[in-house]
């Protein structure tokens, strides 16, 4: 493993990967701060780059985008209470407070040591983890494969209690559209349509592109129109906020226990598929508040709580690539473009890829200490110009965008048709959400479906179509019931969101 | 647009889907069998439990509807669309079409300034911005990371 890790820091030592990390990091750190745009969209921006690049580089500067991008919500959430990201809103809570006391600097600087200091943390986890995780896989089977890939959809699929139902569909769809192609057991062509283009399968990287940045860019514009209409053009001045003293050496002392707690909070559930940030800093808020000296102080501008939050927040960063690297399975919509990538650059994501490519893959994982280092130094540094870049024209950036996300898609086969897919799943993607079906199950399905179903054939084909296989294996069994009972209990929380959701309609007419 | 009726006509389009699905998987993946699946075995499965899902969306619907037919408090849907963004998708489309036919410059110089128009955007500066980032952009995808893109289209032998 050492050798692996020497190998690995070998591979960080080049001013390409250097120049790399900062450029992901600026990216994420502008796209972060600036609410209504995504970390996902500076992934998206930032993935035609990484095509012409050697793989570490390319994985480093999205990497850098994401790390950053997942700090960079908290800054205009602190200083005009608008989180720039979805993960940010619990840094509100107690972000906003402070400034209004005069202490956005402090609490700029919490949050800014929150996260970087649960980064690191989330790192050595992933490093300690996930080889062993990767050595336990490289022993699974069709029947262990596919049982794994019933749980990663299962625990997708329960994220969607509010609406199970149309979570379902979603992911039905995207294992019906991961079926076209060249059939993987027999050869044969489905749903092809005699196109040599539909036989090669429809590639993830344009799919996820329009899924998630064209039918953002869509929904975006109608916040265009508003804006237009109710002829607000005016910008808050986010720099009036930006006053107050720094954060004293007490203050990081009585906040430590909190980050370090907090951080392995996100730790935890950023390794889990399906969960993500915004639950991981809603959590560590929670648990920071209940085991507080001083609960009450908590909604009126702690530092604990942003210390809490942001914590919690930046602690999936490095678990989400846990499942994704050993398993194959991604953990949230960003590690699905970033396994994307990983594919396109001839790595086979799962446990293969730490004993087949182990350099590039541990100097991935250390990366991420390089990354988080450098974000703080950035954010130290630049942080009034991020604060500036709030007020940043959107309009432009949408013309921006649609250039990269068509160089992105084009960039995968060098052909117009990966475009036109991405054009479609993008109009899809907008349609669908506006009738309330929840896009993330489509993706996954994407993903998955294929492993899905190799495997389920391939361990048909070893037991000669007896479906016991997958419960004789103790592995395979173990997901099959994980996977049920996480199903069962995502059915019974729907079931009880309806019927409270009833009661208190009827306590509305009453 | 009443809720039952969103949630009808969502349930009759997913309806709609599952039987598309059972029409492509039959007519578009051959028949055969190894160790009892075949390739059409498990689009089939999904296109029956979308079938499944649509009639259980429709009897939702109509649930709702007789429901509150009784209690005269009919609940609204929340969805609407404008025509904005279906413009803006069709300018990213005329941006994709002109590329296959005329090439990124040629696509770029026209169809993004028109659509930065339309976003109201009327500074002469952040056009010229715009013009430099299109040539920034080549020079850094085509001529540095070697990545083609399609100069002059099916015009210029691409």
């Amino acid at each position: 493993m050492f050798g692996n890790i020497l190998e690995g820091l070998t591979s960080l030592l080049s001013l390409e990967v250097f120049l790399m990390m900062n450029l992901g990091i600026l990216a994420g750190l502008i796209f972060g701060s600036i609410p209504g745009l995504t970390v996902l969209m500076a992934i998206v921006l930032l993935l035609p780059l990484t095509f012409g690049m050697d793989p570490v580089s390319g994985m480093v500067l999205l990497l850098g985008a994401y790390c950053a991008g997942n700090y960079a919500g908290s800054i205009t959430a602190i200083l005009i209470n608008t989180p720039g990201t979805p993960a940010a809103a619990a840094t509100t809570i107690e972000g906003y407070q402070l400034t209004k006391k005069g202490k956005a600097v402090k609490a700029l600087n919490m949050a800014l040591i929150a996260s970087v200091m649960a980064g690191l943390i989330s790192t050595v986890v992933l490093l300690v983890v996930a080889p062993f995780i990767a050595k336990l896989a490289v022993k699974f089977g069709p029947a262990e494969f596919f049982a794994l890939a019933i749980f990663g959809l299962s625990i997708i699929i329960s994220v969607c209690s509010q609406n199970l139902l149309k979570g379902v569909i979603s992911g039905l769809i995207g294992i019906f559209i991961s079926m076209v192609g060249i059939d993987p057991i027999m050869g044969t062509p489905r749903l092809a349509f005699g196109s040599f283009n539909m036989m090669s399968g429809i590639n993830l990287v344009p799919a996820l592109v329009g899924v998630f940045s064209i039918s953002e860019m869509m929904n975006i514009s109608e916040g265009f129109i508003k804006k237009w209409r109710s002829g607000n053009n005016e910008t808050i001045d986010v720099m009036e906020n930006m006053e107050g003293e720094p954060l004293t050496k007490e203050e990081f002392k009585g906040s430590l226990k909190t980050i370090i707690k907090s951080s392995f909070i996100g730790t935890f559930i950023g390794a889990v598929p399906g969960t993500g940030a915004i639950l991981s800093s809603f959590m560590s808020y929670n648990e920071a508040k209940r085991s507080s000296k001083h609960p009450e102080e908590f909604g009126k501008g702690t530092l604990e709580g942003v210390a809490a939050t942001e914590a919690g927040n930046n602690g999936i960063t490095g678990a989400t690539l846990i499942p994704m690297m050993t398993l194959g399975i991604p953990g949230d919509v960003v590690t699905a473009v970033m396994m994307g990538a990983l594919i396109m650059h001839g790595l086979p994501v799962g446990p293969t890829l730490f004993s087949e490519h182990a350099g590039v893959t541990y100097g991935i994982i250390l990366s991420l200490f390089f990354v988080n280092i450098l974000m703080f130094f950035q954010a130290k540094f630049y942080i009034k110009f991020f604060v500036k870049i709030c007020n940043i024209n959107k309009e432009f950036f949408t013309v921006l965008l649609l250039i990269f996300c068509v160089i992105g898609a084009f960039a995968v086969n060098s052909t117009m048709f990966d475009v036109f897919v991405m054009l479609i799943f993008g109009i899809t993607g907008y349609v669908l959400q506006k009738f309330g079906f929840p896009l993330i199950p489509m993706v996954l399905a994407l993903v998955l479906g294929p492993l899905a179903e190799t495997s389920l054939r391939q361990a048909l084909i070893i037991s000669k179509g007896s479906y016991m296989i997958f419960m004789m294996k103790p592995i395979s069994a173990a997901f099959l019931i994980i996977s049920a009972l996480s199903l069962g209990i995502s059915l019974y929380q729907s079931y009880k969101i309806r019927s409270n959701q009833e009661e208190s309609g009827k306590s509305a007419i009453i | 647009m009443k809720l039952y009726l969103e949630k009808l006509i969502t349930g009759v389009v997913v309806l709609s889907v599952s039987i598309l699905m059972h029409f492509l998987t039959t007519s578009q993946i051959r028949e055969a069998t190894l160790a009892g699946v075949s390739p059409r075995a498990i689009p089939y499965l999904v296109a029956k439990a979308v079938f499944v899902m649509a009639l259980i969306m429709i009897g939702q619907a109509l649930y709702l509807y007789f429901r509150e037919r009784k209690t005269a408090n009919i609940s609204r849907s929340e969805v609407s669309f404008q025509r904005f963004p279906f413009l803006l998708f069709l300018l990213m489309g005329a941006y994709a079409l002109t590329m296959v036919y005329g090439g990124y410059f040629i696509a770029s110089f026209t169809i993004l300034p028109v659509m930065m128009y339309i976003l109201k955007e009327r500074k002469a500066r952040n056009y010229l911005i715009l013009a430099g980032l299109i040539i920034f952009i080549f020079i850094i995808i085509d001529v540095l990371l070697k990545i083609r893109l399609p100069k002059l289209g099916l015009f210029g032998i691409i």
